[in-house]
């Protein structure tokens, strides 16, 4: 794979590359839990989607690509930001919990907060939402759609239970919802 | 693959990795994941601007790769192999009507670990290439992102590599004066 003309590039471009190889970049955790995750989904059904995708993805937030994203770690008392009536995507982390022991999760959503679900429409109106867990969706990132109707400060739960119905973890994170989008420019 | 000069000794394991993953075994198609993900992945962040569009065309080139292994006559091709469909997934996402107006939606809260000189190289670079021709900034990444030869690079292109040498000497000029002008 040597190759000789490699030292053609100029020493800024080298600093810079060099400089990009080396920061912390990480690819999506359990990626590759998702992808054989699909990959035995096609198999026994064709091309269709786990519950999560059709969830994530089945939504004019994605069609469109205006949506937000925000990624949650779970630190408590962490706020995320995002902005009434901009969709946002939402995706949990759940490589620190035992997914081996949840049976269902429950997302809780505060007022002024909504479900934003293409498919799903009849979903706006539910503060709650309770999704049946299988060992195949444990793919290590657990991610919805929201929009929000109103600023504020808002708080969501989500409670991830056992087949005897015990929570098992719980999970709650702060969201600082703005009233416009800001322009490009005001983002960085 | 953190840097695709691989030893011959990685190539081998990767050779075996295939030729498993090619019989069904899905513990060496993790292998083959994990070994590989960060650069395919950090090539399409840069190449298209976006985490999140990053994820999603990794994931499909992935899928496409361990579905279609089978066609892929030598194993120790893999991972030009992943570039090149990588590649491919990325314009054929630019040519959907619907993804036309593509717009970069990253912001700091999504480089967690990154110092405020990592945060501002990551930024600078991003727009520098925005500004670039997307054939100009593939050549730029797989050869001086990621290593690849100009001879590699010339296959994932789809050009010869005389091509590949004049085409990438022209990007580098223009990178390099659209850095030096922020």
């Amino acid at each position: 794979m040597k190759d000789p003309n490699h030292n053609q590039a100029p020493a800024e471009i080298k600093t810079v590359f060099n400089g990009l190889r080396q920061l912390p970049h990480e690819a999506e955790p359990y990626l590759e839990t998702r992808v054989l995750a699909q990959l035995r989904e096609r198999r026994k059904h064709g091309n269709s989607l786990v519950w999560w995708k059709r969830l994530a993805i089945g939504t004019s937030a994605f069609s469109a690509l205006a949506v937000a994203l925000l990624v949650v770690w779970f630190v408590r008392g962490t706020t995320y930001e995002a902005f009434v009536d901009q969709p946002f995507v939402v995706r949990i982390e759940l490589k620190d919990l035992n997914q081996e022991k949840i049976a269902k999760a429950r997302i809780e959503l505060p007022p002024g907060v909504r479900f934003d679900i293409e498919q799903y429409p009849e979903l706006k109106d539910a503060k709650t939402l309770t999704l049946h867990w299988t060992k195949q969706d444990s793919t290590g990132v657990f991610p919805f759609v929201l929009s929000a109707t109103e600023a504020g400060l808002k708080t969501v739960k989500v409670k991830f239970f056992n087949a005897k119905d015990d929570v098992v973890a719980e999970r709650v994170f702060n969201l600082r919802l703005k009233g416009s989008v800001p322009k490009p420019e005001e983002r960085v | 693959m953190g840097h695709p000069k691989l030893k011959p000794t990685e190539i081998e394991a990767i050779e075996q990795l295939v030729k498993k993953a090619k019989a069904g075994d899905e513990p060496a198609m993790s292998e083959l994941i994990r070994r590989t993900n960060l650069a395919v992945f950090r090539f399409l962040l840069y190449l298209g601007g976006s985490r999140e569009l990053a994820n999603d065309l990794a994931q499909e080139t992935y899928l496409y790769a361990l579905e279609n292994l089978g066609s892929l006559k030598k194993e120790g091709a893999f991972p030009k192999w992943l570039f090149l469909i990588a590649k491919n997934k990325f314009f054929d996402h630019k040519r959907s009507p619907r993804n036309q107006a593509h717009a970069s939606l990253e912001s700091v809260a999504e480089l967690p670990g990154f110092t405020t000189d990592q945060r501002e190289l990551h930024f600078q670079a991003n727009e520098v290439l925005a500004k670039m021709s997307e054939e100009d900034r593939v050549l730029l990444l797989l050869v001086d992102l990621e290593g690849h030869s100009y001879a590699e690079a010339a296959v994932v292109v789809g050009i010869s590599e005389s091509a590949v040498v004049s085409r990438l000497y022209r990007a580098r000029q223009k990178f390099q004066q659209l850095f030096s002008k922020r």
